[in-house]
């Protein structure tokens, strides 16, 4: 590997951490607490509808905003 | 003349691997593994007599190690009272938590996962960029080059 690769490399590199800081941060995490929110609300009413629950009763308000809360501590962290 | 061609041939491959790095980074990101609270292997321990109650067949459920106010209060009410589903609210809620949650916790995902994608969609990405590169009649990066080589020398053998 000549001198000139590992130089390419290593600007290949911070201009893609560059890129993902400017333009795809933002975009990756909304995307993966989305995600995670969703599955824990997927795997919650699947409980629900195992116990014969009503499910209307179950997702309610208040574990609408608990979701919510939940959402925007993994946009946080 | 061949050193400007020179130059954008690797003005091309910097912008477009970089962007492709990128990519591969943000995609492989959303297998980022997470916690998950499984309902039904999960108790209640009351405080008052030690008894355990597991959660979801006794109507509580839960989105987090920690339960939102609306199952909090169910859960209070199961541990003084021994009453499940008091939608109506003839049961007054005790003051303070009686109760431990004790909940099983899983993984979903994991970090193997999130190498793997990032492998799988930057080696695809890059077999496309190389071949979108010699329909511009531009020549392989090093990296492709290489990328090429390995690709023939595992189909040979």
């Amino acid at each position: 590997m000549k001198l000139n690769h590992i130089f390419t490399f290593i600007i290949v590199f911070f201009l893609s951490l560059i890129l993902f800081q400017l333009f795809f941060k933002h975009l990756t995490i909304q995307t993966y607490c989305n995600k995670q929110t969703a599955f824990k609300l997927y795997k919650f009413r699947q409980s629900v509808k195992k116990n014969s629950a009503d499910e209307k009763i179950e997702v309610n308000h208040e574990v609408n905003k608990f979701l919510t809360n939940l959402y925007n501590e993994c946009l946080n962290n | 003349m061949y050193r400007i061609s020179k130059l954008m041939r690797t003005f091309f491959y910097i912008s477009i691997y970089s962007l492709l790095i990128t990519l591969s980074f943000s995609i492989s990101l959303f297998f980022m593994p997470f916690k998950y609270v499984d309902n039904d292997h999960s108790y209640i321990s009351c405080f008052s007599d030690g008894r355990r109650y597991e959660t979801s067949p006794n109507y509580i459920f839960a989105l987090d190690d920690k339960l939102d106010s609306f199952n909090d209060i169910k859960a209070r009410k199961l541990c003084e009272y021994k009453i499940i589903s008091d939608y109506n609210n003839s049961y007054s809620t005790p003051a303070s938590v009686n109760y431990e949650f004790l909940p099983v916790v899983f993984q979903d995902s994991s970090w193997l996962n999130v190498i793997f994608v990032f492998l799988l969609t930057f080696v695809i990405g890059s077999a496309l960029l190389e071949s979108m590169g010699k329909l511009l009649k531009l020549k392989s990066s090093f990296f492709g080059q290489s990328l090429f080589n390995i690709i023939t020398e595992l189909f040979k053998s």
